[in-house]
């Protein structure tokens, strides 16, 4: 549904965007994650048509955004970092308005408008001007004006920034239902556990090239393959030392810690991970504790984002 | 069309729920008021009633100041203001054609400007309300006139405004281009200059006080403003689609 | 892909390069004469030139310049302000660039300016040797030219001593424009040829003839002075005007067959010619049926401080319903309205003369005038109070060549021909020409540039003024609060 392949955007010697390519197909979900000046949002102007590429071509249901433009951007609802709507307007009179310039009839466009302002909770702020509402609601207004020709594919920029926690919740229900309704979903966001909580597949980018496109499942157990492990012995003499370093492998050797009694290791796999805890039964000490360091998808995305130098 | 007519409508509403748009019409109303009320108490006007059309729509100085200055003062929100709030995103990536967004801005303008020239048409109608005979004929040509420089000036202001965020380089930069398109070929048409007959051919004074203030329509004055008005717009639509072509 | 980036930008700047390239083809392609068209919206319909002087334009010789000096040098006019100036220019340019567009390329327009070059402005007045006071010029490549003095083109009122400033009241620039034109293309245009040698006023004083002759060739005809009808010049009109002597023998023969011809003949003989030469003259007439009766047309004019024998009782103010409206010489002025004014007249008479001839009363005095024989200048008991004939008109009912139609013109008075006084006459006489010409259908060309004054009370100026600076503007803003005020809520 939302194709980019090897998306690349330029601003003179700055590479904003590298060679990015992935898909996201109807009824998914996919985050995309990063820090701030990742390229997140460039290459969500690209997909939305505003902004070409340099290299690269995108298509979204097929239709290529440089070729055929018109037809791309009626199949795509783009909610645009920090939305903004024309202050003099009214939530309902802009809602309408962009119905009608999304192609909708005038009947449709009311009935469309009745639909998501009652399913954004914007019921009660259709009377009311944009630039009288709040954060929160203007990014509903945004959500809603994306919605309203209920295009098959959506792309959200940072949609959560200014929710609270309520309003992030039941945002995230809604996109969920839109998903269940066989939409494709590209979001961005820099905050993981949103991404966590939400999306089906990340796609992590920094400094514009795709550092990991998965799903979330294999990314939690490339964690917990990476985990380290920590164990607690009454060796406070550190008499195990020796033997621990002659069983680890070269690589493993690297992670040992040692403290009074406690150890932190970082095995090569979950195999040499469990061949540790044997290994450690067999040996002449009382372990009191032995814990897996599992590493959330937060610090993942902080040690693949730190691995490449700005 | 149906993008063309709600974005049509839409800009015609904002211009009208726009309190600045009013406070700008009350100023143009005022100005042209007080330039009335000047020329009625004027020794030439008291002689000669029917040259009153001849300075409200053609030599009148206050209105050659006023008029360059004013469409840009309109245009300036229709893309800079838009590019500074951050709706041209929205906008832009809504399934509509950059020329519908080009022309129904510019529509939307000329819609509203007529408001402005109605005000000055409303000063000659409280004047015939005092039982003062004036020549029609001559007011609704110089009012004809005034229309069409209008409509050029509205294309500068709206080219001048799709150049980006900066509300003052859309509000000077259109006001400088009608300056220019207003002087600078009454400058070159001399006796003698090698330009003469370009600048000739480009001068709006002059297509305006030997035309239409005097009752003459000429076909060239009437294909000149449309025709410049549309290279304007041409041109802003090309800054607009070059977005995209150019990456 | 930096070549894709060339490739697009350069696209832009092709496509904006191209738009502005079919704009000034387009316009260059419209801006050419051939190419225009022009409507006069006006509610007079004679804000441009006449369809009959854009032909004769158009007919003018490729590289004709009309050369318009622009600068106030009549320091009469500028008296007590300058009324009269800024409009007649701003008139004259207006026409003068209609002229231009509608001779389709024919005439090129140099408008020499008050603030613009010293240096083209003597340049362009020695290259054609340009007398003061003469306004416009209209130069063909050959040796024809054509010279223009602003009162031949405008008339004005004069400053009054009360501080009145001169005003614009008509002006003919678009027949001059034609008529010159029709002179300048015409090989051999018509030439009328005035009689100097029966003791007529000077023809070369300003209070003599010069005027009338100026007139004579304004309206496109060329003059030349003969002592006499008999002679070997050649002309086509003869105009004869203030004769105080009887004809000798050959002039008599002459302009007897010059009658019997049926050329045109333009005749004007006031209340004091002598009794010999009216007698001639009625003679010579008498198969058209004209002929000249005695005294002289007084009308009692309510005029404060006229006295008796004071010569505005034979000044005679002549209204547009006291014209013929059914005479082409005088047909458009009648239907305009134009007032004209005679001085020291006699009375004529319709009467007799051959069936051949159709005679029109061109001019009738009021029905309150009376001929004036014993020279106390009051209606006594023998002169009765009727309407006169001034000038009358005859023609042939038949003719076979075009200046061969017995058209004559006569009029009874020589004042109104001479010095100050013409200009109250000029369009009678500019028509009567013209139709002597043979130029039925043009008219008289003068178009009136009266103006309107504005004229309201001080109180409805206070009002006016409240409601244009304070009513409208403050309407509009309160508009603006209120719509501020109920989009906020």
């Amino acid at each position: 549904m939302i194709e980019a392949e090897a998306l690349t955007k330029r601003y003179g010697p700055l590479t904003a965007v590298d060679e990015l390519s992935f898909q996201v197909e109807p009824g998914e979900i996919l985050g995309f994650l990063g820090p701030n000046g990742a390229g997140k949002s460039t290459s969500l102007r690209i997909l939305s048509g505003y902004l070409p590429p340099t290299s690269g071509r995108a298509r979204i249901d097929g239709c290529d955004l440089q070729d055929a433009s018109l037809e791309a951007r009626k199949r795509i609802g783009y909610l645009p970092e920090n939305f903004i709507a024309p202050p003099e307007l009214r939530v309902g009179e802009y809602l309408r308005f962009r119905g009608r310039l999304k192609g909708l009839k005038s009947a449709e466009a009311n009935r469309r408008v009745q639909e998501v302002v009652a399913a954004l909770g914007l019921g009660n702020r259709v009377r009311q001007p944009f630039s009288a509402l709040s954060k929160g609601y203007r990014q509903r207004v945004g959500l809603a004006d994306a919605l309203l020709a209920n295009p098959p594919a959506l792309l959200l920029d940072e949609p959560f920034g200014g929710l609270d926690p309520v309003q992030r919740q039941d945002f995230r229900d809604f996109l969920r239902e839109l998903a269940q309704d066989g939409k494709a979903i590209l979001f961005s966001s820099h905050v993981l556990p949103e991404v966590e909580e939400i999306a089906d597949r990340v796609l992590i980018i920094h400094h514009g090239k795709t550092r990991a496109d998965s799903e979330l499942t294999r990314l939690q157990e490339r964690a917990l393959n990476e985990a380290p492990v920590q164990f607690r012995t009454s060796d406070v003499e550190g008499k195990l030392l020796g033997d621990l370093k002659a069983f680890l492998h070269e690589t493993e050797n690297l992670s040992l810690e040692q403290s009074a009694g406690t150890y932190r290791v970082l095995p090569e796999n979950a195999a040499r991970r469990q061949a540790l805890f044997r290994w450690l039964a067999t040996q002449p000490v009382e372990v009191l504790e032995f814990r897996t360091l599992t590493p959330t998808l937060d610090d993942l995305f902080r040690s693949m984002t730190e691995e490449v130098p700005a | 069309m149906r993008a063309f007519r709600a974005l049509f409508m839409r800009e015609v509403w904002s211009l009208c729920v726009s309190p600045f748009s009013f406070v700008l019409l009350g100023f143009w109303y005022l100005l042209n008021g007080i330039f009335f009320t000047y020329l009625l108490s004027s020794e030439t006007i008291r002689a000669d009633v029917d040259g009153l059309p001849q300075y409200m729509f053609g030599s009148g100085v206050l209105v050659w100041l006023l008029l360059p200055a004013f469409p840009p003062l309109l245009t300036l929100r229709l893309f800079a203001e838009e590019h500074r709030l951050g709706t041209l995103e929205p906008l832009l990536t809504a399934p509509v054609r950059d020329i519908e967004v080009v022309l129904a801005k510019y529509l939307a303008a000329c819609v509203f400007f007529l408001a402005f020239w109605a005000g000055v048409l409303a000063l000659f109608i409280v004047l015939a309300s005092f039982n003062v005979a004036l020549d029609w004929s001559l007011i609704f040509s110089g009012f004809y006139g005034s229309l069409m420089i209008s409509l050029l000036f509205l294309a500068t202001g709206l080219w001048a405004s799709a150049w980006g965020g900066n509300l003052l380089f859309a509000a000077a930069g259109g006001t400088a281009i009608n300056f220019l398109l207003l002087f600078v070929p009454v400058l070159f048409d001399q006796q003698g200059n090698p330009l003469q007959g370009l600048a000739h051919a480009m001068n709006i004074p002059d297509m305006v006080d030997r035309g239409f203030t005097v009752g003459l329509l000429d076909s060239y004055a009437l294909a000149y403003f449309p025709l410049v008005a549309g290279l304007f717009l041409f041109l802003t639509w090309v800054r607009l689609v070059s977005r995209r072509w150019v990456p | 892909m930096s070549s894709r980036r060339m490739r697009l930008g350069l696209l832009t700047l092709l496509a904006a390069a191209a738009g502005t390239s079919v704009v000034i083809i387009t316009l260059s392609v419209l801006v050419r004469p051939e190419a225009r068209v022009r409507w006069d919206v006006s509610s007079h319909g004679q804000a441009g030139v006449s369809e009959r002087t854009a032909e004769a334009l158009s007919s003018l010789p490729e590289g004709t310049r009309a050369i318009a000096f622009l600068r106030p040098e009549d320091a009469r006019l500028t008296f007590n302000g300058n009324l009269v100036y800024p409009r007649a220019f701003a008139r004259l340019r207006s026409l003068l660039e209609d002229a231009r567009i509608r001779a389709r390329g024919k005439l090129e327009l140099i408008v020499l300016e008050e603030f613009g070059s010293p240096v083209d402005w003597t340049r362009w007045e020695t290259d054609l040797e340009r007398e003061p006071l003469e306004v416009l010029i209209l130069d063909t490549p050959g040796e024809g030219r054509r010279k223009f003095i602003f009162n031949e083109l405008f008339t004005s009122t004069d400053p009054t001593p009360d501080g009145q400033p001169a005003r614009l009241v008509q002006e003919r620039v678009d027949s001059a424009l034609g008529d010159a034109a029709i002179r300048l293309v015409t090989s051999k245009p018509v030439r009328a040829g005035i009689v100097n040698g029966y003791g007529q006023p000077r023809t070369n004083a300003e209070r003599g003839l010069r005027p009338l002759i100026r007139l004579i060739r304004s309206e496109g005809l060329d003059t030349v002075e003969v002592t006499g009808p008999d002679t070997k010049e050649e002309f086509d009109l003869l105009v004869v005007a203030g004769q105080t002597a009887p004809f000798q023998q050959g002039d008599l023969v002459a302009a007897e067959s010059w009658i019997s011809a049926g050329k045109p003949l333009f005749l004007a003989l006031g209340p004091t010619a002598p009794v010999e030469v009216v007698q001639q003259w009625n003679q010579l007439l008498a198969p058209a049926g004209l002929r000249f009766d005695t005294g002289l047309v007084c009308e009692a004019r309510p005029r404060a401080g006229a006295l008796p024998g004071n010569s505005t009782v034979a000044t005679l103010d002549i209204s547009s319903s006291q014209l013929s409206g059914q005479h082409p010489a005088t047909q458009v002025l009648a239907e305009s309205g134009r007032a004209q004014g005679l001085l020291a007249a006699r009375p004529l008479a319709l009467e007799g003369g051959s069936n051949n001839y159709l005679r029109t009363s061109l001019i009738l005095s009021s029905a309150d005038a009376w001929a004036d024989h014993d020279r106390d200048y009051a209606p006594s008991p023998g002169e009765a109070r009727k309407s006169f004939p001034l000038a009358a008109a005859a023609e042939l009912w038949q003719s076979e060549q075009p200046l061969q139609t017995g058209r004559t013109v006569t009029l009874g008075s020589v004042a109104s021909l001479t010095g100050p006084q013409l200009p109250f006459a000029q369009e009678f006489v500019s028509g009567s020409l013209r139709w002597l010409a043979g130029q039925d259908a043009a008219p008289s060309g003068l178009v009136s540039l009266t103006s309107l004054p504005l004229r309201i009370e001080r109180a409805d100026q206070v009002r006016i003024t409240n409601l244009v600076t304070l009513g409208l503007p403050g309407f509009t803003l309160l508009l603006a609060l209120m719509v501020y005020w109920r989009r906020r809520r």
